[in-house]
């Protein structure tokens, strides 16, 4: 009896995941199989397979290499600083005295203001396109809030003993920080790490909202314009075989950052 | 803190909600109310000369203008997008007169005959939006 | 020091938040002088901003209230049941959380086209209704819940939804009020989707009415921008202090 009734519950609770799998099913799996053989046929007329060659296109591109080129320069150069100053920014607001406590507002803030809005004001400010700093700064500045989030509720999960503790042997906040906080929320920095390099990917709104055109100087020009520009045009080969390539891209990044968070884990 | 915070967000998205009604009639209160029609066509006298050398007088159709209109200055009727949408605008016409007769001022250059001008207004013309009746 | 570290992070502080400050002080300028007549521009001249305004909230409410619910069985489903795969099916839910716009704005342009609902509102709520990130983060999140409680409904009623409502709901409140926030500012922000979605401009976003910049005239541009954050900005002040609380996101597996 009780063992009918335990599977019955079971059935229920996978019952509760149908809608979202539904969902998820109509508007990105099933979609993402016609996709991936968009990326292996000639053209959606004639139908005509031709496996790799469109591959072998796109990775021949020089505008696709290019996007690539300057979607990687952003995840070397700013997933770091990024990565760094929320650290910083979330150590002096766990442990920090409460006038920087309150400073938090200002730097959680601006990962709910719609890019839109401050797209202006950097066009204002930054009136030349010679370099991608502008960019860089929009994408820092955007993406902080949510590391600061996820690092300051790692930090704030730390019981205070050990930290005290630590204080008691004569650590100072350097060594405590570096020798103890820190390490205690690894798996969060990595997640942080992860999350950030993901959301580089997705710079393109930004950026787009900044040149307010399609065709951004060739320093900013990364793989999220390559596919918009390919959408514009309707290739959707072109279009699919960038989005298949990029969707790999990006899963072995998660898998990587999964399979070393284990690692460290254990 | 909380409830200034509410009492700030039933007064914007309330008024944001009466502003979406209202803002269209607020803005077509604020224009000139004017009614338009095309140039109209009179009749001026003018002096030719006959097979047999003696001097007539005619009459022709020309395009003109009412004294008064002359007077306090034509405005042509023309239609632009602005802001998303195509409305009506007045601009000054450089208007060349001719002769003048009957009540009527002839139009030499400045105005075609297509062109639909100003023939009467609820407050003093000057050039830019107005609402057409 | 203390002194110096609190200087310090306030200068940090004001140069994060000085871009919104110079947005809302540039709103209130004309051509450098200090004016009202960029938001009397805006408001009583500019009448394209009203249906995109509209439906920018709508859709981002729609999207939030129903992703709620779409969510939190899912994540109530992935913490109860016991299947095979499992692991590996919520693992797929964190790699589709993690794939760029750009990837799956594809897919979810082929949907919709097959289903025939391009350019209309439908086209840009749907997919966004089941965007995995808040099945994620609640699933993270309901492993740290009590669930004696949901034993305890149990004994009490037969219905799913119920002890859902009773049982699950109040002891993730915080968790929802922070996916609330973050779903709804993302909906908020979106730029793509009603782009490329949406073909009559009565259906599109604010934020296409701002990126659309060049066809208005500038004055009702930074106007536009401090109406566009403000709606965004007191649901900021509502829910921010649950941000912490609630999107806890270490461990993934």
């Amino acid at each position: 009896m009780k063992a009918k009734k335990h599977l019955k519950w079971n059935t229920k609770c996978k019952f509760c995941l149908l809608p979202s799998l539904i969902g998820t099913a109509i508007f990105f799996v099933i979609p993402y199989i016609r996709v991936l053989y968009y990326s292996v046929i000639d053209n959606q007329f004639r139908r005509n397979f031709v496996w790799l060659d469109n591959y072998i296109d796109t990775l021949t591109n020089e505008y696709f290499l290019l996007a690539l080129k300057n979607s990687l320069l952003l995840i070397v150069i700013c997933v770091p600083v990024l990565i760094i100053l929320a650290l910083v920014i979330s150590l002096a607001l766990s442990y920090g005295i409460k006038w920087i406590r309150k400073t938090r507002f200002a730097f959680v803030l601006p990962m709910v203001i719609p890019t839109a809005s401050v797209a202006l004001i950097w066009r204002s400010v930054f009136a030349e396109n010679t370099t991608v700093l502008p960019i860089y700064l929009l994408f820092i500045w955007k993406n902080i809030g949510i590391c600061i989030v996820l690092l300051t509720a790692a930090f704030t999960s730390i019981e205070k003993s050990i930290c005290e503790a630590a204080r008691l042997d004569g650590a100072n906040s350097l060594v405590l920080h570096t020798r103890i906080t820190v390490p205690m929320i690894a798996p969060t920095v990595f997640f942080t790490v992860l999350l950030s390099i993901v959301n580089s990917f997705r710079i393109f709104k930004e950026s787009y909202l900044y040149y307010g055109t399609n065709y951004p100087p060739d320093h900013s020009y990364t793989l999220q314009y390559y596919m918009n520009n390919n959408f514009l045009k309707l290739d959707y080969q072109s279009l699919a075989t960038s989005a298949v390539l990029t969707s790999i891209l990006v899963f072995g990044i998660v898998m990587v950052g999964m399979a070393i968070q284990r690692r460290y884990n254990r | 803190m909380k409830r200034i915070l509410i009492a700030f967000t039933v007064v914007f998205f309330s008024g944001m909600l009466v502003l979406t009604f209202t803002a269209r009639s607020i803005h077509n209160a604020s224009l000139p109310h004017i009614s338009v029609s095309r140039v109209t066509m009179s009749e001026f006298p003018f002096e030719y000369i006959d097979e047999s050398g003696n001097t007539q007088t005619g009459t022709a159709q020309k395009p003109a203008v009412t004294v008064e209109q002359y007077e306090n200055g034509v405005y042509i009727l023309y239609r632009a997008e602005v802001n998303g949408e195509l409305r009506d605008f007045i601009r000054r016409a450089e208007m060349i007169p001719g002769q003048e007769y009957g009540g009527f001022v002839e139009v030499v250059s400045g105005l075609t005959f297509s062109d639909r001008i100003v023939v009467d207004s609820d407050r003093e013309l000057c050039e830019g939006e107005v609402m057409v009746l | 020091m203390k002194k110096l570290n609190a200087v310090i992070f306030t200068l940090l502080a004001a140069v994060f938040i000085l871009p919104v400050i110079a947005t809302v002080a540039l709103s209130f300028m004309v051509g450098g002088m200090p004016s009202m007549q960029g938001y009397a521009d805006l408001l009583f001249d500019c009448f394209v901003f009203y249906p995109q305004f509209w439906n920018s909230v709508i859709y981002a409410a729609v999207i939030t209230i129903v992703q709620l619910a779409v969510i939190i069985p899912c994540a109530f489903g992935f913490s109860q049941a016991q299947f095979k795969g499992k692991g590996a099916l919520f693992v797929s839910y964190i790699v589709l959380m993690m794939m760029p716009l750009q990837v799956t704005i594809l897919p979810n342009y082929i949907g919709l086209r097959d289903i025939g609902l391009i350019d209309t509102p439908l086209a840009i709520i749907l997919p966004a209704i089941f965007s995995p990130f808040g099945v994620v983060v609640m699933h993270q999140y309901m492993k740290n819940i009590d669930s004696s409680i949901i034993e305890a409904a149990r004994l009490e009623t037969n219905s799913v939804v119920r002890i859902i409502i009773t049982g699950v709901v109040p002891q993730i409140r915080v968790c929802i009020f922070a996916v609330v926030l973050f779903v709804f500012a993302d909906c908020w922000n979106m730029v793509e989707q009603p782009m490329l979605f949406l073909k009559d401009d009565s259906l599109k976003t604010l934020s296409v009415f701002i990126a659309n910049a060049g066809d208005f005239s500038g004055r009702v541009l930074f106007p536009a921008a401090v109406l566009f954050l403000i709606p965004v900005m007191i649901l900021y002040m509502f829910f921010n202090e649950y941000l912490e609380k609630g999107l806890t996101l270490g461990e993934l597996s």
